[in-house]
């Protein structure tokens, strides 16, 4: 009878329990997502050249299952609510405690466990989807690489029936300390009055005050590498407790001037401001968290965009030329004219003899060299800019200012193809000395494109870095020179970092669309009469639509403002490992903020729908 | 007198795709005139619910018309609608529909902010009803905090506050004790008498019943008899209405 009425639940209230699934499904997923790159040291040592990107994991994986267990703990508390009165009705007509909470505990169980295999294979899929996409679209092949990795799908595994079974344990618990009326009662039950007085405004004010102390740590100690892991640890504690403190009641205080203001008394802004004390309240352990994950998310992403973004402009200021072509075949010729936004080409001609290659002086004054300046200040390589190219004659080449001597590097840089020993040899540039030597004339030409990893630029210069390895076998181990060739060798280093921090990104970004989702949708059931009330008093459908659109805007405002401020301070830690990171930061907010649109215009219109649909 | 209800021909079928339909409301014709007390009574199932919803706009009927104030209520669009009811009509259900995220000023104001009235204005009239009503002490307060009389004395404020033409009762006695049923009545009567708001109250319940001017008494849909109180006391008039139910459920 038990299970009969249990089934009976499932199909009145599927719509309620889909949300909840799909969110349990969704936190599986990401967790195993997360596990699966967290412990896979072989491919965290393999792709990074930093020693404690292991540690950073290991306190990335804590913290996510912080993350998950706030929200398992209040799906659950969601399946409760939901047949919390059923429960009431059936001890009423005389089921024992004991068979009910067994049944309540049965239920959180399966339901986990179903979530549990469901979400595990969601994830595989969506680390194999995101690891190849990702790969593909910043084109890097990283060894080591898995979609499955043993220890992470054991400790999703085991985290993951811990949790359902501590959750089924303290449903059960509650159902044995709660009397009849009250669960017959608790769809009625009101929401937590806000808070107001001198407590709030005490908490309020310290919740701001830890809030900027986090920042000072992160901006002061973590990014100066001071007692680097506790710094971190203290700035994430700080951090959190801080947007806790924050939401719950920094807001609340906030609220209680503009309900207090005239402005507030039109149409319905008393309302969404009613109803956001409220929310506030029963939102804030899940907006600090979606808080904690949209700044992660955007962190993540701003970090792996600066490696992207940043690689091109280091290989720029590597050299004044993109690539160079030894003894340019047809082949050769017929691509760089493909090539689009070409700043110059230009070929040299030169002999190689034992020990000196040997230029004809006077094509560099029909033809100059490109070089860098020397730049005076110290942080030369710290810069974000690419430094202007300057051309040099003959004469500058043979005997440069201090300043001018970078146009040595461009010679001994040009002939590498063809000669093993390019580095040990001399340069000379003599016309007198080309014109009687007896070696064969060789040529070398240079090409220089304003953006090397647009397309069709990256596939042809791919080809001619491909054509001239296979022709000329010194190029395997050294790479072919200019600032295409440097790009190449960065992308072994900072790939793996790149790929971590788009794939995280990823990661979180679901994980937060997922949490908030459900957190709002799970309202609706409390909203619909509220709305119905308000269409008997006169407000019009616009009016209505409106106020619900404002209010659940201001929810979804509230993590976006502290999570963008969380990365802003937060960023400096990462100096340590890259020149600017803050090179990432606007496109990648362009990009997390875009989705986070999305994600409210999509809750929003859900919310709509749901709301229609009680009416009828 | 003027009419404030004059309903003609009123038909709500329930599942017109099947053979046969079912009739809520049977070719229901009724008025209520300008400043009246009107009741409607009948057993369950008998389409009394219905007709409230049809006649406060909430549900559109199969045919007929319902006329209010002279408005023909299902020619209005939505927005119209909307308007209409925030400034002619009033509503008190017996679950009082309160709003709980708000303070019990807001609720009571809830209808002069939609209306856009300036915030002076609002406070002086919430503060009248609220006078009217004995809430002055609990206006800060949210309904969560408050007793089923006080929070049914609320949503009888936020009925009145915009002074509409017409106030609709869903068995605004329902949840309540005698006691507080009896106050409830009384603060109905004062609004109908003092303010001259007409009131339509659906109600099961003869002792609330016995307040108004004239009872309709509703069973299948149809209106199959009506009381008018004329001279008679409220007492009187609940002997009455007693005897006739004894009558009308045999």
């Amino acid at each position: 009878m038990l299970t009969k009425i249990a089934v009976q639940t499932i199909k009145t209230k599927w719509k309620n329990l889909l949300i909840l699934f799909a969110g349990l499904v969704i936190s599986t997923a990401i967790f195993y997502m997360f596990s699966t790159v967290a412990n896979n040291k072989a491919f965290l040592t393999a792709n990074t050249s930093i020693k404690s990107i292991i540690v950073v994991f290991v306190i990335g994986e804590i913290l996510l299952g912080l993350i998950t267990f706030i929200y398992l703990n209040f799906a659950n508390r969601f399946l409760v609510q939901l047949r919390q009165r059923e429960y009431g009705l059936l001890m009423m007509f005389g089921a024992n405690k004991l068979s009910i909470s067994r049944l309540l505990f049965m239920e959180t169980f399966f339901l986990g466990l179903i979530s549990l295999v469901m979400g595990s294979f969601l994830g595989a899929g969506l680390t194999i989807v995101a690891g190849n996409v990702l790969q593909k679209q910043l084109d890097l092949t990283l060894p080591h690489w898995q979609i499955f990795n043993s220890t992470g799908f054991i400790i999703t595994i085991c985290y993951f029936i811990i949790v359902f079974s501590l959750n089924g344990f303290l449903n059960q618990l509650y159902i044995n300390r709660t009397d009849i009326n009250k669960l017959l009662q608790a769809n009625q039950s009101a929401e937590k009055t806000p808070k107001t007085g001198v407590a709030n405004f005490i908490t309020g004010i310290i919740g701001i005050v830890l809030l900027i102390l986090s920042f000072v740590v992160m901006a002061q100690l973590v990014a100066k590498g001071i007692f680097i892991l506790i710094a971190l640890v203290l700035a994430i504690v700080l951090n959190i407790s801080g947007t806790y403190l924050f939401i719950r009641s920094s807001l609340t205080l906030v609220l209680n001037v503009l309900k207090g203001s005239s402005l507030s008394a039109t149409g319905l802004r008393r309302f969404t401001l009613g109803q956001l004390s409220f929310r506030l309240r029963a939102f804030e352990r899940i907006l600090t968290i979606v808080t904690l994950l949209f700044a992660l998310a955007l962190g993540a992403l701003t970090v792996g965009r600066g490696y992207e973004l940043s690689t091109p402009t280091l290989a720029e200021q590597s050299s004044p030329f993109t690539i160079n072509i030894n003894q340019p075949s047809k082949q050769d010729d017929q691509l760089i004219s493909q090539l689009q936004g070409v700043t110059y080409t230009k070929t040299y001609q030169y002999k190689q003899l034992t020990n000196e290659i040997v230029w004809d002086a006077a094509q560099f004054d029909r033809e100059p060299l490109p070089y860098y300046k020397s730049s005076t200040s110290d942080n030369s390589s710290f810069t974000a800019s690419v430094p202007k190219i300057q051309f040099g004659n003959a004469n500058q080449i043979s005997k440069p200012n201090p300043s001018d001597f970078l146009i040595r590097k461009t010679l001994t840089d040009l002939a590498t193809a063809t000669n093993p020993n390019h580095i040990s040899i001399g340069n000379t540039v003599d016309t007198h000395k080309f014109a009687i030597s007896k070696a064969p004339v060789k040529r070398v030409t240079i090409v220089h494109v304003k953006n090397m990893t647009s397309q069709p630029n990256a596939q042809i210069l791919k080809k001619l870095a491909a054509t001239q390895t296979k022709r000329f076998p010194t190029l395997a181990t050294l790479g072919v020179s200019g600032a295409y060739g440097f790009l190449e060798i960065s992308k072994g280093v900072f790939g793996g970092l790149e790929f971590m921090g788009f794939f995280l990104a990823i990661a979180f970004l679901v994980m937060l669309a997922s949490t908030l989702m459900f957190k709002v949708l799970s309202n609706v059931d409390i909203d619909r009469r509220r709305y119905q009330i308000l269409t008997m008093i006169g407000a019009t459908p616009a009016q209505r639509i409106f106020a619900n659109a404002l209010e659940i805007a201001i929810i979804f405002i509230v993590p976006l403002t502290i999570g963008i401020i969380d990365v802003v301070y937060g960023l400096p830690m990462f100096k340590a490992l890259m020149v600017n990171p803050y090179i990432g930061l606007t496109s990648s907010l362009l990009i997390i903020v875009s989705f986070y649109t999305l994600y409210y215009v999509l809750t929003v219109i859900i919310y709509q729908q749901m709301l229609k649909k009680g009416n009828k | 007198m003027k009419n404030v209800i004059d309903v003609k021909n009123l038909n709500l079928t329930y599942n017109t795709n099947g053979s046969k339909p079912f009739y809520a409301l049977k070719d229901v014709n009724l008025t209520v005139s300008e400043g009246k007390f009107v009741a409607i009574m009948g057993p369950s199932g008998s389409g009394k619910s219905s007709l409230l919803n049809v006649l406060a706009s909430l549900q559109a009927p199969t045919s007929g018309e319902v006329l209010i104030d002279d408005q023909n209520i299902w020619q209005l669009n939505a927005n119209q609608l909307a308007k209409f009811r925030g400034q002619k009509l009033g509503f008190i259900f017996q679950e009082y529909n309160l709003i709980e995220s708000l303070s019990v000023f807001d609720n009571i104001a809830l209808p002069l902010s939609l209306a856009k009235a300036k915030a002076a204005n609002i406070k002086e009239a919430v503060n009248h009803v609220a006078t009217l009503l004995h809430l002055t002490e609990q206006l800060t307060k949210f309904p969560s905090e408050l007793s089923g009389g006080q929070k049914q004395r609320v949503a009888a404020a936020r009925a009145l506050v915009h002074q509409p033409k017409l106030i609709f009762g869903d068995e605004p006695t329902g949840a309540l004790d005698s006691a507080n049923a009896r106050e409830m009545m009384n603060y109905l009567n004062k609004i109908n008498n003092e303010q001259h708001i007409s009131i339509l109250m659906v109600t099961h319940d003869g002792f609330s019943a016995s307040f108004a001017n004239k009872i309709h008494f509703l069973s299948d849909g149809q209106i199959v008899q009506t009381l008018e109180r004329g001279d008679q006391t409220r007492e009187e008039f609940y002997r009455a209405v007693l005897d006739f139910l004894g009558t009308f459920e045999e």
